[in-house]
This record gives structure tokens, sequence and C-alpha cells, in this order.
């Protein structure tokens, strides 16, 4: 079976263009540490087309962690912002990329849109 | 006055480094009181206490010149009727980085003295959010003294956080503080530079390197008075013959330079922190509008909080954070609750009025500035804003703003700038159901509509987008108009509710329907005459609450008090309509009231008649200084003076106070490089 990681990015590259970022031009690096092992992934943004690639290299902001914190981050179960300030995640090179890295992870298990939200599950458990 | 002096707390502050102490400048505290040495969300200093010979001391005098520094000028012991001290006390307290505190101590004895000079020192690390809450820590204390510095330190799991105290003189550790043995001649004296460094660790235990607003990493006093300097210069230089403007306007432009930080994940420039005590932090709400009312003063503010927030806004739904695609954010904070999510503050994205106002930022941006480039390159996050209000905003469905909480552990009940759980009710004081629409979330979609389309037509090159956003402007106003007008009380409802009923109390709220342009013209008459009435209008401003509804209370935080950023906001929007007396009335009873605070306008005051107090009681917790406070004299200014751009130059159309002859804003910053701007209050009729 393949490592969280790697399903994570192979979804990242397929996704190819996030519109949030269609200003950010940066290469970021994500060093997991697993047991055995760290491995590398870069994720290179150009005015929002995102291209994943394997391996080390250089980049403007160094993202590290445990398999375990990663995983976490890909479930959505926390964000960089909070592993950061946890110090699940190192980060090195330009903290202000924190604000990019944030926007790479997907939703958090569970969530409404605010409306369907207002519809339904609010009005039954909060009057 | 530099540092505030409120009470009997004396606050000193850089940026989102600060200090709050007695007026003898020990700290004392416990849970639920914000003193202490705080940053980064964090108290690094809960108990800070000087004794001479086991004394505590008494404070003569707090000469508090500048925000960055104070002196305490003290005694030992209580003075019954007389002081008659041989020995007395300096306390010289500066902050930046770190807090650093001069103790001198004088012998104004003929003979020789040797007194003990000890030092009791604590640390809780209480998150900003353990302060009104009693929840104890979950990580463990450690406490060194090692090569003559004191070491206190607190961790959980990773998370840790330090604070490294020292002394020029060498002293030694007892295990509760620090003491010296000072032996003194005859008019002799002695002091000792003590220093206090808030340290925060990141992954790898290693010492975070924090950025300030401008010049050095470690700054000394002279650095900080230099900087302050650099800034004051900066500033468009005021002339009046009332001398109370003056130095209103002087405190604000210095407290502005008070509040500016670098937070930890900025992309590059500095924000205002919102308040102190206890917002001092990057408020989405507060940095957007201090920024609009700084516009003619100080135009880098909009353009760092509009990177800042462009780069922090949402992409995802999360009901914890209450996060949606294209959403600006509420707040941020740094602390240990926000780190292990036990507060939503990663950002947190709960307030419904941002988003929009972000939209209406960059367009009074850019007709100010001229800056084509950042309108350009912030496109999509504008787009991306726009797009949020009728998809993430429009929660009925019936084309209104609306909110409602899906964090409904920590997150805010009313997600307008009347945040309090009874802000938004019925006039007979009932509270509508949780999903509401407030009249000025209606007023900033209609603004950031136009306006929006504005810069399409004109930046993005695409003006359909620009039919269709005008299209849905002028929709939303017609409807508008019909949904919130209350034809009987001649006003605008404070909100709809979830059945799309009318949320019918008189409040201030309807005032921002005036500067966002989405009140028609044949009803503001009526508006005015309630905004101005005996109900509304205290005699210094307009109540967030009129007098004789429901839930009116005069020391009630939304429902009563006096808000000078509200006010500045309504005077502005007086005169988009024409309404230029009732500002000038505004701005009049604004600044006459900041007379009562040395210049610098609290969070709030209390809503009680002017007649009846004949001052401005200040609301008991509320914040100064205050980042949205301190732009209210800048944009009562603008106001006053009827400054608006108009294509490469400035255009005035003065409306003076009757207690004001003349005022004279010189260098004022723009798209025309800086120019110069007068007002005169005409000679009377016959006079």
């Amino acid at each position: 079976m393949p490592n969280r990681d790697a399903v994570f990015f192979d979804e990242l590259r397929k996704c190819r263009y996030i519109r949030a970022l269609s200003t950010t031009e940066c290469t970021i690096r994500f060093d997991i540490r697993h047991r055995d092992r760290t491995v590398h992934w870069r994720v290179t943004v150009n005015r929002g087309d995102v291209v994943v690639s394997p391996g080390t290299g250089d980049a403007d902001g160094v993202f590290s962690m445990d398999e375990l914190s990663f995983q976490r981050l890909a479930d959505g179960e926390t964000v960089p912002f909070a592993a950061f300030l946890s110090n699940e995640m190192g980060v090195q090179g330009r903290f202000g990329l924190l604000a990019v890295v944030q926007q790479l992870f997907h939703e958090r298990p569970g969530a409404h849109h605010p409306r369907q939200f207002a519809e339904h599950d609010g009005r039954r458990r909060e009057r | 006055m530099g540092g505030a002096v409120s009470g009997k707390q004396v606050r000193v502050l850089d940026g989102n480094t600060f200090v709050v102490s007695a007026d003898n400048g020990d700290i004392v505290s416990s849970l639920t009181d914000p003193t202490g040495l705080f940053a980064n969300d964090t108290r690094f200093l809960s108990h800070w206490v000087l004794t001479v010979d086991g004394e505590r001391l008494h404070s003569l005098a707090v000469d508090a010149h500048e925000h960055f520094e104070c002196r305490f000028f003290l005694v030992p012991g209580v003075p019954v009727q007389y002081v008659d001290a041989t020995v007395s006390v300096i306390r010289h307290r500066a902050v930046s980085q770190l807090l650093k505190e001069r103790l001198t101590v004088l012998n104004h004895d003929q003979k020789p003295v040797e007194v003990t000079v000890r030092l009791e020192i604590g640390c809780d690390f209480a998150d900003m959010f353990e302060l009104r809450s009693t929840e104890t820590k979950r990580g463990i204390y450690d406490t060194s003294f090692e090569e003559g510095q004191l070491y206190l330190g607190y961790r959980r799991e990773r998370f840790h956080r330090q604070t490294v105290i020292g002394s020029s003189v060498p002293t030694q550790f007892d295990g509760r503080g620090l003491s010296w043995t000072v032996r003194l001649g005859p008019q002799e004296e002695w002091h000792t530079d003590l220093w206090v460094e808030p340290t925060v660790f990141e992954a790898g235990d290693r010492r975070m390197e924090m950025r300030r607003a401008s010049g050095k990493h470690s700054p000394t006093t002279a650095d900080l008075r230099g900087e302050l300097d650099e800034w004051m210069q900066r500033a468009p230089r005021l002339d009046s013959d009332w001398g109370t403007l003056m130095s209103t306007y002087r405190r604000s432009v210095a407290d502005l330079a008070a509040l500016r930080f670098v937070p930890l994940t900025s992309p590059g420039g500095w924000v205002p922190a919102a308040g102190l005590p206890w917002f001092v932090s990057i408020f989405g709400r507060d940095s957007i509008l201090t920024s609009l009312q700084a516009l003619p003063f100080f135009p880098e503010l909009a353009a760092h909080t509009l990177v800042l927030l462009g780069s922090l806004q949402g992409s995802r739904l999360d009901d914890f954070r209450e996060e949606e695609p294209g959403k600006i954010l509420r707040e941020v904070r740094y602390g240990e609750s926000a780190a292990f999510q036990e507060q939503p503050h990663t950002p947190y994205f709960g307030s419904a009025d941002a988003t929009p106002l972000y939209v209406v930022l960059l367009d009074e941006f850019e007709r100010w500035t001229g800056d084509a480039e950042l309108v350009g390159r912030l496109e999509p996050q504008a787009r991306a804003a726009l797009e949020w209000i009728d998809e993430y905003g429009n929660l009925m469905g019936n084309g209104y703003v609306s909110y409602r909480r899906r964090n409904l552990e920590t997150g805010v009940d009313n997600q307008g700038w009347k945040e309090s759980a009874d802000a938004i009710s019925y006039r007979d004081g009932r509270i509508p159901l949780p999903l509401r629409a407030t009249c000025e979330l209606q007023g900033y979609a209609y603004d950031a509509k136009l306006r929006g389309a504005r810069l399409a037509r004109q930046f993005w090159g695409d003006p359909g987008y620009a039919d269709g956003l005008e299209d849905q402007a002028r929709g939303l106003r017609d409807r508008f108009d019909r949904d919130f007008w209350i034809e009987e009380g001649g006003y605008y409802a404070l909100a709809l509710d979830a059945d799309g009923g009318q949320v019918d109390a008189l409040a201030s709220n309807m005032g921002h329907l005036l500067w966002s342009g989405i009140a028609q013209p044949h009803r503001v008459q009526q508006v005015v005459t309630h905004l101005m009435g005996p109900r509304m209008f205290s005699g210094w401003g307009i109540r967030t609450l009129a007098v004789g509804e429901g839930r009116y209370n005069p020391v009630g935080y939304h429902v009563g008090t006096v808000w000078p950023f509200d006010n500045s906001f309504i005077a502005w929007g007086l005169r988009s309509y024409g309404f230029k007396d009732e500002a000038a009335r505004i701005a009049q009873g604004m600044l006459e009231a900041a007379a009562f605070f040395q210049g610098r306008l609290p969070e709030a005051f209390a809503g009680y008649d002017r007649e009846l107090t004949r001052y401005p009681v200040q609301y008991p917790t509320a914040c100064s200084p205050q980042a949205w406070s301190t732009g209210a004299p800048l944009l009562l200014l603008r106001t006053m003076l009827g400054l608006e751009p108009l294509e490469d130059r400035l255009a005035a159309d003065p409306a003076l106070p009757g207690n004001i002859g003349w005022i004279g804003l010189l260098e004022v910053p723009g798209r025309w490089g800086r120019t110069d701007t007068f007002g005169r209050r005409p000679p009377k009729e016959g006079g």
C-alpha cells in the first residue's frame, strides 16, 4: 500500500491548478520523516499551476514533520498553521509560505456548506 | 502621555509585546486579570513585585511619555499624611521585543544606608483565552538559574515558551525571586539594568526570531524614539486653531505607530494590532476599517492589510474555523489554545463583514493611491471575495448576507462588528434565532459589488462581470428597501431573522447604510432624524442602541455604549448624503470626548446623556489604545474637510463644527503625490 503522503501528493499533482494561489510563485519542499527514512516532496507553484515532484532540491520554504503529523494534515484533522504553532511542523525559509501551504490541504472532515448547515443541522442543534 | 495610564493600570507596548502593570510597576495577576508581560498571545510574566527591605512600593508619580517607555517614581511603604522617605526608587521601563527595566535606588539621607532590594518573579504562561476562564494548564513548568540568568519555562508536548531574566548587577535566585544588598553613602544612588525576554521556540527547539514593524531587531530606547520621530515626520502635518484637535491627532498618529506589528506568518508588512489588552493580534475587520480611516494619512497600512488578509483568505470548508472559500479571516492567534485547536484561531473566519469590506478597501485604496499594480495582483482574491458574498454569505438563499455559526462550542454568536450575544434584538428585547442578516452587512455587500464592478471594468478588463455586479447591486438595493424599511418607525430594521421577519430594534447599524450608499435618498432624512435625535445621540456621539429599546443599557457593550469608530463611519456616511452639519456635530462631540482621555479615544464609552455626566465615562473593560478608535479622529478629519480623491487631485469641501475656526492638513499623500488642504468656517451671517 502506498504511503499516505504519496497518495496526498499524487492527488495534488492531479489537481494541477489552485485558484487561490494564482498570484503565487514559489517552491515548497516537504520533508516527511518516516520510521526508517525521510521522504522529500517538492511543490512548485507558478501562478496557480502546481507541479509536484519527489526528491530534494532548493526551495523557498521547507516544511518538515513526522509521518503521523503529515497524516493529520492530509486528513484535514489539523491545519499547517496549528501544526506550526504546536511545533508538530518545522518551517525553514520564508514564514509567509505557511499561508500557501495552508491552501494545499483538504477540508476538515464533516465540514458543511454554511447554507446546508443553516437549513438542516443548525436549526436542529441550536435554536 | 504616551504609555497608557488607565485607572491604576499602566500599559507600555511595542506592537504585540506589551506590559500591563499597577501604577507602581508591579505585576500581580490572577487568571482573570489582564496584567503581565504579554507577547504572541501568551503571558510571559505574571508576577513581578519589587520590595525594599520587605516593603512594597508606593507610586508618587508615573511618567509615561511615549508608548514604549515609562518611569515610576516610588517610595517604600504606604504614605500616611506625608512622605518622609530617606530612600526612593525609580523604575524606568521600556518595551520592544523584550522588557527592559532600570531600577535606581536613591539615598536622600546624610547617613549611609543598607537596604535589601528584592524582586519576586513568577510566570504562569497563560494563554490570552485562559485569562477569562480558569481551565488549568496541561503542560509542565521548569525553572533554572544558570550563569546569572533566570529561565522560566513551559512545555506541552513540543510547544515550548520561555522567559529569560537577567540583571547587570550580579544576583542570586532563591527559588522565588532575585535580591540585591545595596549599600549607599549619603546622597548616593545605585542601579541595575534588568531584561526580560519572552522566547518562543519553534520546531527542533530553536529560538524563533521575531520581526519588528520597523528598524532594528533589538532596538535601544534611543532607536525606538528615532523610529517614532521618523513615523511622526511622515504623517501629514495638521494645523488648527483648536488645540484639542492637534493633540488628539498627534496621539492618534503615535498610537498607530505603537500598535504596528509584523505577524509571525506575514508575507511582509506590518499591520496594526486591534487593541490592548484583549485583542493584540490580527483582526480582519479591525485592520480593514482602520486602514480605511487612515487612508489619507498612511495608505501603506491598507496595502499591508490587503496583502496579508489576501494571503490568508479561506480556501476550503471547515466548520471549526468557520472557513469557506473566498472568506476573509476574523482573527489569528499564536497562543497555546490555538496551537492545540482548543480555540479555532488558526485562522478563525467567523465574521460576515470582513469579506465584502475587503473589496471596499481595495477599491478605496486605488482611488486614493492610483496603485493599479496591487489591484491587478489581488484580482483573484477580490473575485473570490465577491463570489463568497453570493455563494457562502447568502445563507438563506434570499440574496442577503447572513450568518449563523457552525462552531457551536467556541465560535462567535454574532458575526458583524457587534459580536456580543445580546447585540441583535427585537425592540421588546427578544433575541432572534441564530440565523441573522444584519442591515449593515447588506450595505457592505452592495458597496462591494459596485466597487468590484469599477475594478473589473477599469483594471481587470472584464466589463461583462462589471455589468453583472452592477445589476446585482441595483437588485439588492431595491429588495433591501422593501424588506428592511420599517414604515411606521421610519428607519431600517437592525436585521432580518431566520424567517425573513424584521428584527426591529433601533440601532446604530443603520448608520453604516450611509457610507455604503445602500440607503435610498428619500429615506435618509428620516434615518438622520433618528440618529441625531435624543434617543440615539448622547451629546458625545451616537449610541449603539437607542434609549427605550428593550435591551438598552448605557454600559452594555454593544447595547447602549458609544463607539468612536462607529461614529466616525456614520459621520462619513452623513457627509456622503449631504448632511454636513450633522457630521460636524458628531466630529465635535467625539473630539471633545477625546480631550477627557488625553486625546486617546477608548474602544467605547457609556451611553449616558452628556448633560447628565458632563464626562464621557469609559466602558469598564474597554481596550485602549485600540486601532479603530485611534483611526476615528483621522476619518473625522477627512469628513470635516470633505476630502475625496477626484481623479488625480484631492478635492476638499470643508464643513467645520462651530468650535473650529480653521484646519490645515498639509502634505496629504495620494495619487497626486503630496498636497495641502485647508478648511475655514465661513463667518456667521450678519456677523
